[in-house]
């Protein structure tokens, strides 16, 4: 048995020396670190989502979907999938248009260039908790900074309640959001203007290309590859958002602010172990949903050019 | 044309200084802030302070605050995350990067997964209470470990590749394992993206509340950015102190952020571009 198999190796080397190179003990760390601490509770979940697990109950019971159904009556969960949807929709839309801009105008030579792409990144570098308590002292409805500011300008109408109204504390989560992370995707389209030969834009300006048909037609088909990553890894950052919500407003006032991690959360803490991993599927198999399209949908675009 | 050009590009740097402020502005509240009496730091104003406070304000933060234990528990978890992360990442790359067929793709598949699915709170939890794992800074360094592999290899991969394989094929020639190919020849070659990664990892961990909050109930091994939190719990009207405190927790990256800006913004986007 043994010497079959030494002739067989020693023939591949003959043939292919690769596969003697690199022992399968290279990936074993990786391996068992990655399977054992993200994979198999992963994998778990989806496995106690189907069951009536919860902290006062000592048996667990397979009960099929009815975690499910039960998700679909909660109006919490409602609540918390427009609002997943939202800020996922806003943050990608504001942490790419915006940066986007900014990288076309700090590409075009200006002297103080380095001095505001170091002031733009910045909030990038700060961590979320103290993000969300300067965004809280900011957009406190009585005494907050912004609130101040437009009183003191008479321009009271504009002082809304933000954080403390239902109707707006999403849209200050992604405010927030936005306002910490588009240096990051900022950044990244600098990188890419960068990289593009400035022979295409040589040629658009002998055929007189104006500065926004140089923008359309040459910048933005040649930055497809960074377009798609950054729209792809906002979405996906986005619709897991945790941190960006929780330590802003702790998905109130109510439950008006609540995304699906944060009912995730929530829901773990109550004990509803079944419960919270039936959400927690939902989020993963909407993830999917949505970022699988959307990438077939933006790497296309990146090959017709 | 030169000059017209020239005129907009005045413009366009005098409207983004004037859109800076909106970045600017919360840095100075929170400095002012952070030297006021809690009177009147709870008016958010962009004021001087009419008495400072700076030592006494400071003192309590670090009393109350556990400064100190909060930046020890940073740099252990820190420092493990990317000592793991990189080591494991570094030799799952070179072989993902060198092997071809269905098991490598198959492998670097399996490993992008990671950077899609949200953690599993209850089940990951569960996890480390089997392991006996739970409230301890290491079961937190492994999770930080399973969500940044993927993160270190998508980066990693594209790197290696741009490696010549004849490298390996005159180590092997010259009679080096295996093992010691990739420690004497392929890592030193790896330095630059080993770099960016570890900076991108330690980003990601020093500045990470979630999975601290997730998984440590003991208080004694929060991070800086957790305690944070805690301290808002104790002292929610008291913002001079807050805001002290959160200047105090940015303070060692943006010392970092100072002397390593290039390589922080490179760091952070790399594997986006050039990947």
């Amino acid at each position: 048995m043994s010497s079959v198999a030494e002739v067989k190796t020693g023939r591949a080397l003959r043939r292919r020396k690769l596969p003697l190179y690199y022992p399968v003990m290279f990936v074993v760390p990786a391996f068992v670190i990655y399977a054992v601490f993200f994979i198999y509770p992963t994998v778990l979940g989806f496995y106690y989502s189907f069951t009536d697990w919860n902290a006062t109950e000592t048996t667990i019971r397979f009960v099929g979907l009815a975690q499910f159904t039960e998700v679909m009556r909660n109006p919490d969960f409602v609540v918390a999938l427009k609002n997943t949807f939202l800020y996922a929709a806003i943050t990608t839309i504001g942490k790419n248009v915006i940066p986007l801009l900014l990288a076309v105008l700090l590409t075009m030579g200006m002297r103080s260039r380095n001095a505001l792409r170091a002031v733009y990144f910045s909030p990038a570098i700060l961590n979320i908790v103290a993000v969300g308590l300067i965004f809280q002292g900011l957009l406190n409805p009585h005494t907050g900074f912004v609130n101040n500011l437009l009183r003191s300008m008479k321009l009271d109408f504009l002082a809304l309640g933000w954080i403390g109204d239902p109707s707006l504390s999403i849209y200050a989560a992604c405010l927030m959001e936005i306002w910490r992370a588009s240096g990051i995707t900022m950044a990244i389209y600098i990188a890419g203007i960068q990289n593009i030969s400035a022979d295409y834009y040589e040629a658009a300006e002998i055929d007189g290309a104006t500065a926004w048909a140089k923008f359309v037609h040459v910048t933005l088909p040649l930055l497809m590859p960074a377009i798609t990553i950054n729209v792809l890894l906002s979405v996906i950052y986005g619709a897991r958002m945790f941190e960006g919500v929780y330590f802003l407003t702790q998905g109130g006032p109510g439950n008006s602010s609540e995304v699906l991690m944060t009912l995730v959360y929530k829901y773990m803490g109550q004990g509803l172990y079944g419960y919270s991993t039936a959400l927690n599927l939902i989020l993963v198999l909407l993830i999917i949903l949505i970022s699988m399209p959307l990438l077939s949908y933006l790497t296309k675009k990146e090959v017709g050019g | 044309m030169e000059r017209r050009r020239r005129r907009w590009g005045v413009i366009a740097e005098v409207c983004l200084w004037a859109m800076s402020v909106t970045i600017l502005v919360p840095y100075f509240m929170v400095l002012l802030t952070s030297v006021k009496s809690s009177k009147e730091a709870g008016l958010f104003r962009l004021t001087l302070p009419s008495e400072l406070h700076l030592l006494d304000n400071y003192r309590v933060v670090f009393e109350r605050g556990l400064v100190v234990q909060g930046f020890v528990n940073s740099i252990i978890v820190t420092a493990g995350s990317v000592l793991i992360v990189l080591i494991c990442s570094a030799l799952l790359s070179f072989y993902i990067a060198r092997t071809r067929g269905w098991i490598s793709s198959a492998l670097y598949r399996f490993f992008l997964l990671g950077m899609v699915a949200p953690i599993s709170l209850v089940t990951t939890f569960n996890v480390l209470k089997a392991l006996s794992l739970l409230n301890t800074r290491t079961g937190i360094m492994m999770i930080f470990a399973g969500i940044l592999i993927p993160f270190a290899m998508f980066i990693y991969v594209g790197f290696i590749r741009t490696i010549p394989r004849e490298m390996d094929e005159a180590a092997t020639i010259d009679g080096c394992g295996p093992y010691r190919m990739f420690a004497v020849i392929i890592f030193p070659l790896m330095k630059p993206i080993t770099f960016t990664a570890a900076i991108l990892v330690f980003m990601n961990v020093w500045n990470d509340s979630q999975i601290p909050l997730f998984f440590l109930n003991d208080n004694r091994y929060w991070t800086m950015p957790l305690n944070i939190y805690r301290f808002y719990g104790y002292f929610s009207t008291d913002w001079n102190y807050i805001f002290g405190n959160i200047f105090l927790t940015a303070l060692p990256v943006l010392v970092i952020y100072l002397f390593g800006q290039r390589f922080m913004i490179e760091g952070m986007t790399s594997g986006s571009v050039k990947g």
